[in-house]
């Protein structure tokens, strides 16, 4: 176990290093003196020089590259070149709210996806499967802001029940939930389209396995079979691709919140393409591929929890 | 022994080319038929394709014909799908639209697929340390959410269909590595490889000639899914402000545009998006159905 958790770390910060080394050398290569790109084209050279240096972009590259890694890993992401405040601090202050919304998103994805994937395998080939695989395959169809207009269309303007702009920061727990229920349920249905499909296949796989006709034979509920014998086996790929599908709802979670205006990475991100902001660009990248790779050690973790016969070799 | 001497000359290079693609056709069409839903998803992508492509012949106006006069206007007998800020006729817009999505999705899925599975052969065929290191560098490119990367590309390259096509088939290519190594490596070790081997056949004529044929049809059905993942990436930075520059109509940046008057022109936003919504729609059924019908742990039940 302790063996499986090394070698996983390991992975992960082998995985780390690579992708940071990539984002250094993509920032770099990106076209535009980010100096010129700040002053404007109007700046003395003696300003922009002064700027170079303040922004560190004076020395040699492996110079630059060193300084990037170590801030990393001790927490200087650099000064923000269009709020001048530090990175790190700019990205702390909205990551709470796009976790709150992917968490929220991926509980309403497992509350709703689980039971109609494994409700759709026990009735293979019947109306409720047709209707669950139909809806789902609708449901991973949504670019995310689309399913987010029409929500916001119906729900927002049509009907008036939620706000059309959501602050992400309302006071009053009745307040922040009010702001979270639309972009949530928005990330929460594509969610629970791609986890019904998992849990379905998953399931069916399960269903013909020897130990269920057993436990039919031996006369065990049906209702028992399902819940307590095959859904704890049908979790594991469940598990797997929830992981997987991480980057979709990162990407998709980007839209949401640009598309409800809620404060969040994306929006930062988004911000940050459109002033040319280098350093909250590197930035977001390097949030990004932490929280990537933190997710995948997770998610195998979390196999040993769901099935004890993992050795983690 | 003189049996593989004989069906070699035998089988001269066109022949066996006819032979090989007429075996991926037939397997094609036979998933067609186990999963009817696929001929409706292609039925409708073949419309939509039509509708493209006929679009300057079919679209009532110019699509980028501003007029004053008819500005925002409602969906009528004249414009039915309305018109927008600029008095543009939404349908006319969708048509031409139809055109980039279409564009940059088939394209930059078509080189991903090439590229891809190229990738993947390679790394099955040869297995060993050169699939280790290959793989490694696909499955860090595939931790990388794909919409994050593309933002990135297009915002490095300037907004235009080649640098698109670009970022979207550059996150593309890693599942199609993946999807080809697998029957890769189950295939190559089937006693016809082996016998190849023995005939002193090359690496390439092997990958090519004798692999791939076998893997084609999983590959050519995992393309018609990432085509539609293509479309709705390619409409997504639209949206956020990365398509093709205005005022080239893309169903992304409309929707965009649209959602600036979305309080009392809903249209705007809505047609768009329906029709974003039509084409990936058809393309997952198509895909999907083909999927379950090729699969072979789902062979036999039905």
């Amino acid at each position: 176990m302790t063996a499986f958790i090394l070698k996983r770390l390991g992975f992960a910060v082998i995985t780390l290093f690579a992708v940071l080394t990539i984002v250094f050398f993509i920032v770099r290569i990106l076209p535009g003196d980010p100096a010129v790109a700040i002053l404007g084209d109007q700046a003395t050279e003696a300003s922009l020089a002064a700027l170079r240096s303040r922004l560190g972009l004076d020395v040699p590259l492996y110079q630059q590259y060193i300084e990037f890694i170590g801030g990393v890993i001790v927490g200087d992401w650099g000064i923000s070149m269009v709020s001048g405040r530090p990175v790190i601090t700019e990205i702390l202050k909205v990551l709470p709210s796009t976790i709150e919304l992917t968490v929220a998103s991926l509980i309403l994805g497992a509350v709703v996806g689980i039971p109609v994937g494994v409700w759709s395998a026990v009735r293979r080939n019947k109306l409720p499967d047709y209707i669950a695989r139909i809806g789902s395959l609708l449901g991973l169809s949504f670019p995310a802001f689309v399913s987010a207009v029409l929500l916001l269309l119906f729900f927002s303007i049509q009907l008036r029940w939620f706000p059309v702009i959501s602050s992400g920061q309302g006071s009053s727990l009745g307040d922040r939930l009010r702001d979270i229920a639309l972009p949530a349920i928005n990330l929460g249905l594509i969610m629970a389209a791609y986890i019904t499909r998992v849990a379905r296949s998953a399931m069916l796989e399960v269903l013909n396995q020897d130990y269920v006709r057993t436990a039919k034979a031996k006369g065990i509920a049906f209702s028992v079979i399902i819940w307590r014998h095959c859904l704890r086996n049908a979790m594991i790929p469940v598990v797997t691709v929830v992981g997987l599908y991480l980057g979709i709802l990162i990407g998709n979670s980007v839209l949401t919140e640009i598309v409800f205006n809620r404060p969040g990475l994306g929006k930062l991100i988004v911000g940050a393409l459109n002033q040319r902001d280098y350093t909250m660009l590197q930035g977001m990248m390097v949030i990004y591929t932490l929280i990537v790779v933190l997710v995948n050690l997770i998610t195998d973790l979390t196999y040993g929890l769901i099935d004890p016969r993992i050795k983690y070799s | 022994m003189t049996m593989p001497d004989v069906t070699s000359a035998a089988l001269s290079r066109t022949n066996y080319l006819k032979i090989t693609l007429a075996s991926v056709f037939n397997g094609l069409f036979k998933a067609f038929n186990t999963n009817k839903t696929s001929w409706i998803g292609l039925g409708v992508f073949v419309v939509v394709c039509l509708l493209a492509i006929f679009a300057p012949l079919i679209a009532p106006y110019d699509p980028l014909d501003q007029s004053i006069l008819y500005r925002l206007k409602a969906p009528s007998a004249a414009h039915w799908f309305g018109t927008d800020y600029y008095g543009r006729d939404t349908l006319s817009r969708i048509l031409w639209g139809a055109r980039i999505s279409l564009t940059i999705g088939l394209l930059s899925i078509s080189a991903a697929l090439v590229i891809g599975t190229l990738i993947g052969l390679i790394a099955g065929y040869f297995g060993g340390r050169t699939d280790i290191i290959i793989m490694q560098i696909m499955d860090v490119l595939l931790a990388f959410p794909s919409l994050i990367l593309g933002l990135i590309v297009v915002a490095m390259l300037g907004p235009s269909v080649g640098n698109l096509v670009v970022a979207i088939a550059l996150t593309a290519i890693p599942p199609f590595a993946r999807i080809a190594r697998a029957p890769t490596i189950a295939v190559k070790n089937r006693e016809f490889i082996e016998a190849g081997h023995a005939l002193g056949y090359s690496h390439w004529r092997l990958m090519f000639g004798h692999i791939l044929p076998n893997i084609a049809p999983e590959v050519l059905v995992m393309g018609s899914l990432w085509l539609a993942t293509a479309i709705r990436v390619e409409a997504s930075l639209a949206f956020i402000g990365l398509g093709v520059n205005p005022p080239t109509p893309t169903w992304g940046g409309m929707i965009r545009e649209g959602f600036e008057n979305i309080l009392d022109s809903f249209w705007l936003a809505l047609f768009p998006s329906l029709a974003i919504l039509i084409v990936v729609f058809s393309l997952n059924l198509l895909g999907d159905g083909l999927r379950d019908a090729i699969d072979p742990r789902l062979k036999g039940e039905q």
